[in-house]
């Protein structure tokens, strides 16, 4: 699920970042469909106008302003 | 001390020393109270606090109870065996904590991951939210948290502050203190005879 989002937000990382830098953008397909500025915001506007699971929210901040996820116990992935 | 506007805060306080912080929280989808709109389903879960986590996890089992829906991915690192680290790319879910006492935290960006021990894993994105603290004393482990955070609380300003005022000095000097305080004050004067 999401994964051609994910795949689209990934290739086009660096252009998108420049592009919408700080902001919320929602990806369908291979398509920006939403700027925001807030998770919340993106997150019920786009559930209106999708539905759930149709969407995804990235967050276009440079790789050095982003946190990494790491997690050094008790929990798995994959 | 001053209290911001809008701080909320729990307590909880254990019988004994425990190893790991444990709090019924519940989680539902996020939605902004705000809004008016009506609450999602919000469902009791078991979580523990977890400072060597960078970011929160719910298990799987969680979304699929409550029915979220991914709404992004990232890419998350896991220490594994023979300390070698792991990526992985996970679902993220948007999501509100209903910690105790009413301390909600709205629209939390979490993925989902297997769990040891609990259902939910707070990690340092909902610690710093707030104020975090965690004391032993007289063998009851207690632990605070309050948001948003409201002021610095360090420990050693505390033992000065209490020295200041009840005129105690600084704690004396080990017999080892002593050697090296002796060995300083030969050296500076040689150095003035010079």
């Amino acid at each position: 699920m999401l994964d051609r989002e994910y795949h689209y937000f990934k290739t086009h990382e660096s252009d998108l970042i420049e592009r919408y830098n700080g902001k919320f953008i929602a990806i369908v397909d291979e398509e920006v469909v939403g700027v925001f500025d807030s998770e919340l915001t993106a997150y019920q506007e786009m559930k209106k106008k999708y539905g759930l699971g149709k969407f995804l929210l990235q967050h276009c901040v440079p790789s050095k302003d982003r946190v990494i996820q790491r997690y050094h116990s008790r929990v798995a992935f994959g | 001390m001053k209290f911001l506007p809008g701080l909320r805060a729990f307590t909880t306080k254990s019988n004994g020393i425990v190893r790991e912080l444990l709090n019924q929280v519940h989680i539902s989808e996020a939605y902004d109270p705000a809004t008016g709109q009506p609450e999602p389903i919000k469902r009791p879960y078991i979580a523990v606090w977890d400072c060597g986590a960078t970011a929160t996890v719910i298990s799987p089992k969680i979304a699929q109870e409550l029915n979220l829906q991914p709404s992004g991915k990232e890419n998350v690192h896991s220490v594994g065996a023979g300390d070698q680290s792991h990526e992985y790319e996970a679902n993220t879910y948007l999501v509100n904590i209903y910690l105790p006492n009413n301390v909600w935290i709205v629209g939390v960006r979490v993925s989902d991951g297997g769990i040891a021990g609990a259902d939910v894993l707070l990690g340092m994105d909902i610690i710093a939210f707030g104020d975090f603290a965690i004391t032993n004393h007289n063998g009851h482990t207690h632990w605070t948290f309050r948001t948003p955070s409201n002021e610095p609380i360090d420990f050693v300003e505390e033992i000065n502050e209490h020295n200041r005022k009840h005129g105690i000095h600084a704690a004396p000097l080990s017999q080892d203190e002593k050697r090296k305080q002796r060995n300083r004050d030969k050296k500076s004067k040689k150095a003035r005879h010079r």
